[in-house]
């Protein structure tokens, strides 16, 4: 088979693998990692094989003037060797880490869907293919998050997840629209060849709108961190390395069509630093290990995002690589901490796990420097580049310093607060998956940022960066925030305060039940309104009929009374005098006749 | 073609034969026959279309027994047949009228469906009504007295201006027909085609139903018994909206395009309230109803959109709308058939006793809810893309209306299958039957297929449209 030419099986393999561990209902555990094996080894086939740039299969129209169809470039390839292969580590880290639960089954179902949707959003051809894998993406996350659907809490999380992902996509949708009314096409073939029209800037912004769903950015960060709750391997997977990139990754796939609308970008830019901002902010004063990781996921996004913004999605697509490294290894060992606490996540009940969890400490810290920008580990390499694209805007490279800062604070605080100090309870070692795995996250962490073509090593931006992580690096060990920002930090900038009061409460409790009740109270008394003239109106034709119609009748019986009472008289019952009324009158026809005619007949 | 509408009217025959001892078997054979009438619709597939059948009926008035198959008439028709036969397969044990009532229904759809002659078509559209009132009000619920007459009582009022227009149309054109293309393209008076257009608006909105006259629905439905609720949802309301794009859109010059776009923001009205409204209901069948109200206003919208691509969509949407309601009801069925409450109180859980019908009734949900590759997004798409073209506003509110889609769904499955278990007689519930399974496969092989290869469905539509 040639595999180059049939490159678009890449996502079949794990929706293959889910659909035969839906019906066997057994087998999971040899069936999801093989098949999100081969399509990794699928994807490493056609990147690695000589091929030209750009690979089109149209499987079959699937909507009027939408084909199903696939394409491979470059970034395509990037993508899937990310996808195919952390979720490859992560399948496997799962098997350690989810062995033994109920529902094995169901987990890994679940996982394989996740990746085929994922793979279908990067391979798509044309933006509402891509969307069917973004919806896609969403549903795997939800049902994830919702994992254990016997915790309300899940159920929450999952939905709240599902529900801002879904006010994003009504957004890209509407971008789609406008796209398609303008353009005649979705196909990223044509919308890359365009020219500006007067509508592409508000559908760049509703694609955007879209992205800042999927990838938690404001004004839509809000499910992120409550998405926690489901397994620490799938927020590793999917709410760190890739699910939530697919913005990063839209921006990237219509970069030409981007290039039209600069006023777009800077909207994009300014919300990805004001995101990162926020978010490294929230991380600072957390004290759920996970949502830690979570609110700095959302930070990082901020800084990719933000590099979209000023037209370098080459350097954000390089900060998806490292951050999918240093994040899934941080996740992934937060994972391990947890289980060996027995489900303990506040780092106000850890300490010195060094000792008891060398390992562990020792990957952990590697991936937290890898995230805190310290000089020669990845992610201080794809923070530069974001950095130095970002130098056209002073304040925009500002607030990315300050960013930077934090985040190194924030990391150093989490590895110090965990392993460091005093021993709590003691914690241990994973063997098998739950170790191996992490083998390779951790060499991308130490070596990805070596490997990155277009580096430009703007060396100022460097040696500010450096000083910034160590200086917050030390700055970490002894945090702390003051009043009122702590509190405010601590709310999370109100920003879930107000949605929960503007959405779940007022529009979707409060206005829902305000508006049953219109509509049974008030619209459904339009018919009963009806029934209601009908039977007013049948009480007035009573009237009528009582007073009218019968009172005529009586009138006219009391009438005929009236006249008949003379004759009523006559009528005495006697028989003797009706004999002698009927002589008399016999008697007077007589007469009258013999009068009048003479005798004659 | 007339098979289809003489199939079960012969069933009919049949039952009132049978021994009324044999209970089994009055289900039985209504089994088989409306199993017959779906595979006779099914098979006209393969043949080429418009097929056309006419004869003389009340030659005195023009009135003719004047039926036609195209694309659209074919999907529904379809739709129909499988409806009717998986609402019979869910109806075990019912008495014999039951099962008569129920035929008479399915031939007068299939009837509403084919007619050509529009006083076929009101024939055709009263009959499916009447036996309704009695499956509403004989097989109920506890308030199916209400909810009969309140369905009567609308039912009258369409009725009613229905027939004005028709015979306002019939008497104006002046040509001693009733065929639908000749009243259609008449040269009618202005002010009479207004009238007509909007009386038989009437009719047909109550059926849609669209705002704001839709109240009749959440009885009718609440109280209907399983089978008059998938019925209704799936047939009922598509002779309304069926019959706006049959009779009412070729109709020459009665819409003009301000009107239009006032109907079109009715629809987007019907999107948001019906959605909004639904996640306020603690009944399980009545938040599907609602959720009726939401879906027929994206179908309303591609109509009134007046143009190719949103009704294209619109009557995707329809049989769409048909095949995850009635899906929807039949799973609400099955849990009403274990537990003698829809009141999602009483749920919670369900995904631990029976898996397998929460997976379903996930799939169920998602359809309903437009997720991409199942068959609701396919039709919800396209409607918006071409509404956008007509009123880009629209369209962003109508995708607006996505989001308490999937708010009204989501609390559906999560207060029925998901939590944890509330109380102890949910612990053991038993999983899907065997005949289960049968009812809710071929509705859900229907939804992926629409959902991942819509092109066979679009192809007929856009046949029949060409023409």
């Amino acid at each position: 088979m040639d595999l180059v030419a049939w490159f678009w099986l890449i996502p079949f393999y794990p929706l293959i693998g889910a659909t035969l561990i839906g019906v066997l209902r057994r087998g999971a555990a040899l069936i999801a990692p093989l098949a999100v094996g081969l399509s990794f080894l699928h994807s490493v086939a056609v990147t690695m094989a000589p091929r030209p740039a750009e690979l089109n299969h149209v499987i079959g129209s699937w909507l009027p003037g939408i084909p199903f169809g696939f394409h491979f470039d470059s970034l395509s390839a990037f993508l899937c060797l990310i996808v195919s292969g952390v979720g490859l580590l992560i399948h496997l880290y799962s098997l350690g880490y989810m062995g033994g639960q109920e529902n094995f089954t169901r987990y890994f179902g679940s996982l394989n869907l996740f990746v085929f949707f994922m793979l279908l959003l990067v391979l798509a051809n044309n933006l509402v293919l891509l969307f069917a894998g973004w919806e896609g993406v969403g549903l795997a996350s939800y049902l994830l998050i919702g994992f254990h659907f016997d915790k309300s809490a899940a159920n929450k999380a999952a939905n709240k997840a599902f529900l801002y992902n879904r006010a994003g996509d009504a957004g890209f949708l509407a971008g789609v629209f406008i796209l398609f009314a303008n353009y005649g096409s979705v196909e990223f073939s044509t919308l890359n060849r365009i020219e500006a029209t007067p509508g592409l800037l508000a559908a760049g912004l509703l694609l955007a709108f879209g992205a800042s769903g999927k990838s938690a950015q404001l004004p839509l960060f809000v499910w992120l961190p409550d998405a926690m709750v489901g397994p620490t391997p799938v927020s590793a997977l999917i709410h760190a390395a890739t699910m939530v990139t697919a913005g990063v990754y839209l921006f990237a796939r219509l970069e030409p069509l981007y290039a039209l609308i600069p006023e777009a970008g800077l909207v994009i830019a300014v919300v990805g630093a004001f995101t990162a901002f926020l978010g490294a902010t929230i991380a600072s004063v957390e004290f759920d290990i996970k949502r830690i990781l979570a609110y700095s996921t959302i930070s990082q996004l901020g800084l990719m995002f933000l590099a979209c913004g000023v037209g370098a999605p080459g350097a954000a697509l390089f900060h998806v690589a490292t951050h999918a490294f240093f994040k899934a290894l941080l996740f992934l060992c937060a994972g391990n901490v947890i289980h060996a606490l027995k489900g303990e996540q506040d780092i106000r009940y850890m300490g010195g796990l060094q000792r008891s969890m060398p390992w562990t400490f020792r990957l952990m810290t590697i991936g937290a420097l890898g995230l805190a920008g310290v000089p020669g580990l990845a992610g201080f390499f794809s923070k530069d580049e974001i950095f130095a694209a970002a130098a056209k805007q002073p304040w925009l490279l500002g607030m990315g310093f300050a960013v930077a800062f934090m985040t190194a604070g924030y990391s150093s605080r989490l590895i110090w607060r965990v392993f460091l100090g005093e021993e709590q309870q003691p914690g241990h070692d994973p063997h098998g998956w739950e170790l191996h795995a992490l083998w390779p996250l951790a060499a991308g962490t130490i070596a990805a940022g070596y490997f990155y073509p277009e580096a430009r090593h703007v060396w100022w931006i460097m040696a500010v960066s450096t000083v910034l992580a160590v200086v917050g690096l030390w700055w970490g060990t002894r945090f702390e925030v003051f009043e009122p920002l702590h509190t405010l930090f601590k709310r999370r900038w109100y920003v879930d305060d107000l949605y929960r009061a503007v959405w779940l409460h007022g529009v979707g409790m409060r206005g829902s039940r305000s508006l049953g009740n219109f509509d049974a109270n008030v619209i459904a008394a339009g018919p009963l309104g009806l029934g209601w003239a009908a039977s007013i109106a049948s009480v007035v034709v009573g009237w009528f009929d009582r007073f009218a119609v019968d009172g005529t009748a009586r009138l006219t019986a009391a009438l005929f009374q009236a006249f008949s009472y003379p004759v009523r008289l006559l009528q005495t019952g006697g028989m003797l005098q009706y004999a002698l009324a009927v002589l008399v009158t016999l008697a007077g026809f007589l007469g009258f006749y013999l009068l009048r005619f003479g005798g004659r007949p | 073609m007339s098979a289809l509408l003489g199939i079960p009217l012969i069933a009919v025959l049949g039952l009132w034969l049978l021994p009324r001892r044999w209970s089994q078997a009055a289900w039985l054979w209504s089994l088989i026959s409306s199993l017959a009438a779906a595979l006779t619709a099914v098979q006209f597939v393969a043949s080429p279309m418009p097929i056309e059948e006419r004869h003389n009926w009340i030659p005195a008035i023009g009135a003719q027994f004047y039926l036609a198959l195209d694309g659209v008439s074919l999907l529904f028709v379809i739709l129909t047949g499988v409806v009717f036969f998986l609402a019979i397969l869910a109806s075990p044990g019912k008495a014999k009228s039951f099962y008569a009532l129920i035929l008479v229904m399915e031939s007068a759809a299939m009837g509403v469906f084919l007619a050509r002659d529009l006083l076929l078509f009101f024939i055709c559209f009263e009959a499916v009504l009447i036996p309704m009132y009695f499956v509403i009000g004989v097989w109920g619920g506890e308030r199916r007295q209400k909810a009969a007459f309140q369905f009567v009582l609308y039912t009258v009022l369409g009725s009613v201006g229905l027939l004005l227009g028709i015979l306002t149309l019939y008497l104006e054109a002046g040509a001693r027909s009733f065929e639908m293309a000749a009243l259609q393209q008449a040269p009618t008076a202005g002010a009479a085609a207004q009238f007509a257009f909007w009386a038989m608006l009437l009719g047909f909105a109550i059926k849609v139903p669209m705002l704001p006259l839709h109240t009749w629905l959440g009885d009718a439905h609440t109280e209907a018994p399983t089978a008059g609720s998938v019925i209704l949802a799936a047939i009922l309301l598509k002779l309304g909206s069926y019959g706006i794009f049959r009779v009412l859109l070729p109709l020459r010059g009665a819409l003009d395009p301000l009107a239009a776009q006032a109907l079109m923001a009715l629809s987007v009205v019907a999107i948001l309230y019906g959605a909004l409204v639904s996640l306020a209901q603690q009944d399980a069948k009545r938040l599907i109803a609602y959720s009726s109200v939401s879906h027929l206003g994206f179908c309303t919208l591609g109509l009134f959109s007046l143009n190719h691509t949103a009704l294209t969509g619109s009557l995707l949407q329809q049989i769409n709308h048909g095949i995850s309601t009635s899906l929807l009801f039949f799973l609400v069925g099955f849990l009403y058939e274990r537990r003698g409450t829809r009141e999602l109180e009483q749920f919670g859980g369900l995904a631990k006793p029976m898996p397998r019908m929460s997976v379903v009734f996930g799939m169920a949900i998602l359809g309903s809810a437009g997720l991409p590759l199942l068959n609701g997004f396919v039709g919800e798409f396209t409607i918006l893309r071409g509404a956008y073209l007509s009123g880009p506003v629209f369209a962003y509110l109508g995708a607006a209306g996505i989001i308490v889609a999937a708010a009204y769904l989501l609390v559906l499955f999560e207060k029925t299958m998901l939590g944890p278990i509330r109380h102890e007689v949910n612990r053991t519930l038993p999983d899907l039957t065997p005949r289960e399974w049968a009812i809710v496969l071929p509705l859900l092989g229907w939804s992926v297929w629409i959902g991942v290869s819509p092109g066979g469905h679009f192809r007929l539509i856009e046949g029949a449209l060409a023409r």
